[in-house]
């Protein structure tokens, strides 16, 4: 502690009184000297302060700069989640049948590449490689580990055996990595549904699995979505009913020498298809590259059942019936002219038989009569068709979840001519794909309501709005259809099948040549049918391309002989499949006492 | 006084220290449990999805297919149709003496 001063000092106030001064001086003297004292200690403790701030404030800036720097500086590193349950679970999500049974699911397995700058006998390696891979370029691959090349890729996809196997070269250039593999369980069955994949973008870790073709290309962002969490994609399609579908028709088409065979089966009310089935197919797993030449229609790619357009024959007939009775102009005992041959201009219709010169609407359509038909059309109008055909959906590109159908628009008259008109009546000149006929004859029996063909177990049903033809216009078509398998000189008298009442119309539409005139001898047999017919459930279209068989000594290529007696077999397959009693409709109703479908 | 305050907020200042310091050793490892069992969900997750997947294939219906022609004499498997349904008058009635039913009707009868 400093000593206090006293602002008159006894020793300078007697010094002063001696020599006369005014001792006040002294004190005021005094006071200025305690002034500046006080001054100057309060300006360094101003400066301490500042210099404090300014320390502080010069801390934090060079922490603040540090992290900065230490930011920059550091590998980046993503930041962990520490409350979340991991979510990601498949790269790459299921796709499942109607009953959850998987149809695509990913495995994993590894990929194989190199590193020359490390190996240490790349010779050697290439030995023991090509001992493993028999399939692998040998000299190649020794230019490319001998090279400057700093990263090979070898094999894309390596069996648990074959990892082993490089794994126990001991090469230390020879790298394994991850790989997510798509694996489609079932192989060949729906090929043309699932389609394919095929690499994406390729790393060492792992790789992008990008769809090329069917539901994997059309719905290739939302399986690829992790915000559906490993959701699987629901199919509407029913893994036995395929499965049955595709081994009877393969038979039928071996049987009936037939170049290929197209299946569809379709839930009548909703639209929804159970079994899609085209023939030749080939496996999922590897999916063959497109062909480069040839005619893309004859590959095993070709979706015949959703992309092919086809003229489809006969099976039209019930549109023209269906249209005449839902307009008035004719009900099923109208008597129609159907002498023949019909002569319209320089063009000629003709009968399969002649069936006299009249039959009644039902007996045009159950024995199917072209002049019969041609001569309803013209008599109703090509417009009034058009309006009828658009209605059912056949004049537009069919709505189904699939990128191949995108080309699939039917292909019609260039000028809707009275001829085409006629011809298009018993579906000549007009080319659809099997799932729009599908499609139309649900409609026709399913009392009439416009349904939307769809691959997805989705779905929304048809309402008043979607309605084209009446109830009671349905239940006629059903009555029609029913006879032309039961009813006397029907044309399918061979699709009958014991229990489950099928009705349908065949149709043996010749097919076009490439110089614009129809063949000879080759048709195309389809039969589209419904079962049962007291309740239609169920709509099946069978077509083969180019069936010919011998009964008799003589060659049959017509629909009932070929596309009739294989689509029987396959409702004989698959209806029980479905859980449906046989005669199902009858007055006693009788309760099942086993669980007998899936 | 005030020394005491100092003394006090001192030893507040070394007790939350000490505790913090405790704390952030819990959570450091209470995060690397987390992450271990994340990795073993994980692998869990892998190993069901190729157990389901190596399911479907080994009831691809092409295969079960063959499996009961093999098999034929000992499963008498075969595609179903439409005479494999029943009615409930082909189901046969209950036997009339059977050991759970007399001793459930005794019971009955005794009670009253």
């Amino acid at each position: 502690m400093e000593i206090r001063r006293p602002l008159r000092p006894l020793a300078r106030i007697l010094k002063a009184r001696n020599k006369g001064v005014d001792p006040a001086l002294v004190e005021a003297e005094e006071r200025a000297a305690r002034l500046r004292k006080q001054r100057s200690r309060e300006k360094r403790r101003a400066e301490l302060r500042l210099a404090l701030m300014a320390g502080v404030f010069g801390l934090a800036f060079l922490a603040v700069g540090a992290k900065m720097g230490m930011v920059a500086l550091e590998e980046p590193v993503e930041p962990e989640s520490r409350w979340q349950a991991p979510t990601i679970i498949n790269q790459r999500a299921n796709i499942v049948d109607r009953n959850g049974a998987i149809l695509a699911t990913n495995l994993l397995t590894a990929s194989l590449y190199a590193t020359p700058q490390n190996m240490a006998d790349p010779v050697a390696a290439v030995d023991k490689l090509l001992e493993i891979f028999p399939d692998l370029d040998g000299p190649q691959l020794l230019r490319q580990f001998t090279g400057n090349r700093k990263f090979v890729w070898i094999k894309r996809k390596l069996s648990p055996e074959q990892h082993q196997a490089v794994l126990d070269t001991g090469e230390p250039g020879l790298l394994v990595g991850p790989r997510e593999l798509r694996l489609y369980p079932n192989g060949k069955f729906a090929a043309h549904i699932l389609g394919g994949t095929r690499f994406g973008v390729e790393g060492v870790r792992s790789a992008e699995l990008v769809g090329t073709a069917g539901v994997e290309l059309q719905f290739d962002e939302y399986l690829r979505d992790p915000a559906n969490e490993g959701d699987p994609l629901e199919l509407s399609i029913d893994l036995t009913v395929q499965s049955a579908m595709r081994q009877v028709l393969e038979g039928g088409m071996n049987l009936m020498n037939a170049k290929a065979a197209t299946g569809v089966l379709m839930e009548a009310s909703t639209g929804r298809i159970i079994s899609m089935v085209s023939l030749p197919d080939f496996d999922p797993n590897h999916r063959p590259r497109p062909p480069v030449s040839g005619d893309p229609a004859d590959s095993p790619l070709f979706n015949r059942a959703a992309q092919g357009t086809y003229e489809l024959g006969s099976t039209f007939k019930i549109f023209t019936a269906a249209q005449a009775m839902e307009t008035g102009v004719a009900n099923p005992e109208t008597m129609i002219n159907t002498s023949t041959p019909l002569v319209w201009h320089n063009f000629k219709i003709n009968d399969f038989h002649d069936y006299g010169s009249r039959l009644s609407l039902r007996d045009v359509i159950i024995k199917s009569s072209n002049t019969g038909a041609a001569r309803l059309a013209a008599a109703m109008g090509g417009e009034a068709q058009q309006a009828f055909l658009r209605r059912l959906g056949l004049m537009e590109r069919l709505p189904i979840e699939l990128p191949e159908s995108r080309g699939s628009a039917p292909i019609l008259p260039s000028r809707w001519s009275e001829i085409s008109t006629m011809t298009i009546s018993y579906g000549q000149g007009i080319a659809v794909t099997p799932v729009h006929l599908a499609a139309a004859y649900a409609t026709m029996v399913n009392g009439g309501l416009h349904v939307e063909p769809t691959l997805l177990n989705e779905y929304t049903a048809p309402t008043e709005e979607d309605r084209v033809i009446s109830l009671q216009t349905s239940t006629a078509l059903r009555d029609m259809l029913r006879q032309v398998v039961v009813g006397e000189g029907g044309t399918a008298s061979l699709g009958n099948v014991e229990g489950y009442d099928v009705g349908g119309k065949t149709g043996s539409a010749d097919k076009p040549n490439p110089q614009g005139a129809y063949y000879e001898d080759k048709v195309i047999g389809t039969f589209a049918s419904a079962f049962p017919m007291s309740n239609p459930q169920y709509v099946l279209v069978v077509s083969l391309d180019e069936p010919e068989i011998s009964v008799l000594d003589e060659a049959r290529r017509t629909a009932g002989w070929t596309a009739v007696p294989v689509s029987a077999e396959i409702i004989r397959r698959i209806a029980p499949l479905l859980g449906l009693r046989p005669n199902a409709n009858n007055e006693t109703p009788q309760l099942p006492i086993l669980l007998t479908s899936n | 006084m005030k020394t005491f305050l100092y003394l006090c907020a001192g030893v507040a200042v070394v007790l939350a220290a000490s505790w913090t310091y405790q704390v952030n050793y819990l959570v450091q490892e209470a995060e690397n449990r987390v992450a271990h069992l994340t990795r073993s969900i994980d692998k869990e997750r892998e190993a069901i999805a190729v157990l389901n997947a190596e399911w479907a294939y080994l009831n691809r219906p092409e295969r079960l297919r063959a499996l009961a022609e093999t098999y034929y004499a000992e499963l008498r498997l075969m595609p179903i149709n439409a005479d494999h349904f029943g009615t409930v008058g082909q189901v046969s009635f209950r036997p009339e003496n059977d050991e759970i039913g007399s001793a459930v009707r005794q019971i009955v009868a005794r009670g009253e």
